[in-house]
């Protein structure tokens, strides 16, 4: 009964409880954004464990820097923005592979939007950490993130050009295996 | 546009998917932030004690100062005479700066027999000032407060009457008076071989210095004729009184020298080298790029002869190493060819014949290495440094032993063999060590403070690869400390 009737605090409500320290509040805004801030985390992780790792790392800098959030723009862009930012100062230290990607035989690329749209989430996040760490580094701050490929050049420092064909390859690789699911579904 | 509707697509369905992470993740979340406040009080407190302690030395250090000042002036009252005391005859100036200061300073009122004997001599009754000197060796060179622009002695005096009813003003090795009276900076002045206080009265012998160099120094400067005998300090008489004083006093003098606390901020140009296997030590070196990395660091000088000190100290340094570039990968290859061609033939047509042709070629193969090192260092600078003047500016030149004592590192090796980046991390006690040259330039600020600009480089090795590679990096730094200098003493 009481959790039926519990008050869902507003935005406001739960930043100015974050700020006070209240437990609750945080506890709040951590259901709210754990779970897709968990996918962010997934994309960059290599595994489940470093990514609970990346999130525990995201959560921690959002409660200390919750102050800082000057209400510009939405506070899940504020924190997935924290989140990317933990992602990639982690993975940093970790190797970055920029192999020669093997998609297998080049079979005819299905451009069709509705290809993607057909695949479940989990289908293609499972296809993006496929991709080896470097490129799908550079693929989810490109195509997911929106990051420019000089912003990407400068975060991993690497050149811009490499940045361009890296994304290139591992975007021909996504959709090279996409097709195949399709075909094989078919 | 085709071309973005695949992103958008993968943009929309991510953004709409959620994974719940493990239940107990958000307790972690707030036991981490609670140790680490934890650790934060700690790290707060030690601050505050080391603070608290840096105070409490300095203040009881100055108090310790003032009760020489004290003492000395208490036993004026018992004072009859000075003996002369011994010096270097043939190298020695001495000055003797009697200030009778009877309107402020009750101490000194009652006159003594030495200072009765010593008035014809040429102590005034003004409560000015008057100097005698004397030159033992050939050549006289005494400087006089009277001769020097700008210099009223007589209102500085007023101004300080409190100090010097405590004999305090000039208790700090007569540094004080020869800056005010010689206008000679503190890194030219001659080094006090000897030096007594009578309450408000001064006995400062100098070693000696060339007139040359007092003029170059600008200091004002007038010959006078030898004295054969300098009352105040030459008077013999060895009464009970004498001998008590002269205990008194010899007990609180202590010969200073100054002690230098240097604390320096250091931006600087790394220029890495590696050594150890050729191949992947000429990889290394191919691809190394400068970095700007920063130091921080604490010196301590102390005089051991004339211009020489020793100094010791402490440094933290971030040092950040990137090796980017790429590296072409060569080996021979053999691919095969099946070549068709077709012969016509009259009876049965067409016929194709197939050749396999073998073909040996160079495959090249260029990859990128962006792999990124930082290590954080502590060392330990010991070494020693010449010091020298010219006009307010003091100089240095610091030669030094540096000891990697505690270093952590972490970042990315490059495996050659398997051609790929790896990470390691790893933290030693010793890290090698190496050399530094620098060269110091500083000004003052203030009495005590100086500030310090400071050119220099470094060149030590780390072995900073624990896991397998090879690579003995040998770094050179070009560095540029700015920084601060206090004069304990």
């Amino acid at each position: 009964m009481w959790a039926n009737t519990k008050h869902q605090m507003t935005e406001e409500e739960l930043l100015k409880g974050c700020l006070e320290e209240r437990q609750e509040c945080q506890r709040e805004l951590y259901k709210r954004f754990a779970g897709k801030m968990m996918v962010v985390c997934l994309r960059y992780a290599k595994d489940r464990l470093e990514a609970e790792d990346m999130l525990q790392d995201g959560f921690i800098k959002i409660f200390d820097n919750i102050g800082r959030f000057k209400r510009e723009g939405s506070l899940e862009g504020w924190v997935r923005r924290i989140m990317v930012n933990t992602a990639l100062n982690k993975i940093r230290g970790n190797k970055m592979k920029f192999e020669d990607l093997d998609a297998g035989n080049e079979v005819f690329v299905n451009e069709e939007a509705n290809a993607v749209e057909r695949l479940s989430e989990l289908s293609i996040l499972n296809l993006i950490n496929q991709l080896p760490n470097g490129y799908k580094i550079v693929f989810n701050m490109f195509a997911i993130e929106g990051f420019s490929h000089k912003e990407i050049a400068d975060q991993l420092g690497i050149e811009e050009a490499s940045s361009r064909s890296q994304y290139a390859k591992a975007r021909k690789y996504l959709q090279n295996k996409i097709t195949k699911l399709e075909q094989i579904k078919l | 546009m085709m071309n973005n509707q695949f992103e958008k697509q993968i943009q929309k369905k991510l953004d709409q998917f959620e994974v719940e992470p493990s239940e107990n993740l958000f307790d972690s979340i707030l036991e981490s932030r609670a140790s680490r406040s934890r650790g934060l009080f700690g790290v707060k407190v030690g601050a505050a004690i080391l603070a608290f302690t840096t105070i409490v030395v300095v203040l009881v250090w100055n108090q310790s100062n003032d009760n020489v000042g004290i003492a000395g002036a208490s036993a004026v009252k018992q004072q009859t005479a000075l003996t002369e005391p011994s010096v270097e005859p043939a190298r020695v100036i001495e000055n003797t700066i009697a200030e009778n200061n009877a309107k402020s300073s009750p101490t000194v009122k009652a006159e003594s027999p030495a200072q009765k004997r010593s008035k014809p001599a040429g102590i005034t009754k003004e409560g000015g000032l008057d100097k005698t000197g004397e030159k033992v060796s050939s050549g006289n060179l005494v400087a006089t407060p009277n001769n020097i622009p700008g210099k009223n002695i007589a209102n500085h005096e007023s101004a300080s009457s409190s100090n010097h009813q405590m004999g305090g003003e000039y208790r700090d090795n007569g540094q004080n008076i020869f800056e005010r009276y010689f206008n000679v900076d503190a890194s030219d002045r001659p080094a006090i071989s000897y030096q007594e206080h009578k309450g408000t009265s001064h006995l400062l012998v100098y070693h000696s210095v060339a007139e040359e160099r007092l003029e170059a120094l600008g200091a004002n400067t007038m010959r006078t004729k030898p004295v054969k005998k300098m009352p105040f300090a030459m008077d013999n008489s060895e009464s009970s009184e004498s001998i008590a004083y002269k205990q008194a006093t010899q007990q609180h003098i202590i010969t200073r020298k100054p002690l230098f606390i240097d604390v320096m901020f250091t931006p600087m140009l790394s220029l890495h080298n590696a050594a150890g296997n050729s191949e992947v030590s000429g990889n290394y070196r191919a691809m190394s790029k400068n970095n700007i990395n920063q130091q921080f660091g604490v010196r301590l000088s102390y005089p051991i002869y004339q211009q020489w000190y020793v100094f010791a100290g402490a440094s933290y340094l971030q040092l950040n190493t990137t090796y980017k570039g790429s590296i072409e990968h060569r080996e021979n290859a053999v691919r095969y060819e099946t070549v068709t061609s077709y012969i016509n033939d009259p009876v049965r047509g067409t016929i194709p014949v197939t050749r396999i042709d073998t073909i040996q070629y160079v495959k090249s193969d260029n990859k990128q290495y962006n792999a990124e090192n930082q290590y954080k260092i502590v060392q330990l600078p010991i070494g020693m440094s010449y010091n020298f003047g010219y006009k307010k500016f003091n100089f240095a030149i610091h030669a030094s032993a540096l000891f990697n004592v505690y270093a952590h590192s972490e970042g990315q090796n490059m495996d050659f063999a398997n051609r790929q980046v790896t990470s390691y991390n790893s933290t030693k006690k010793h890290l090698g060590m190496g050399t530094g040259l620098s060269f110091m330039a500083s000004y003052p600020l203030s009495n005590r403070f100086r500030a310090i600009l400071e050119p220099g480089f470094q060149y030590f090795g780390i072995n900073g690869s624990k896991n397998g590679n090879i690579v003995n990096e040998r770094i050179f730094n070009n560095s540029l400390s700015i920084g601060l200098r206090y004069s304990l003493f």
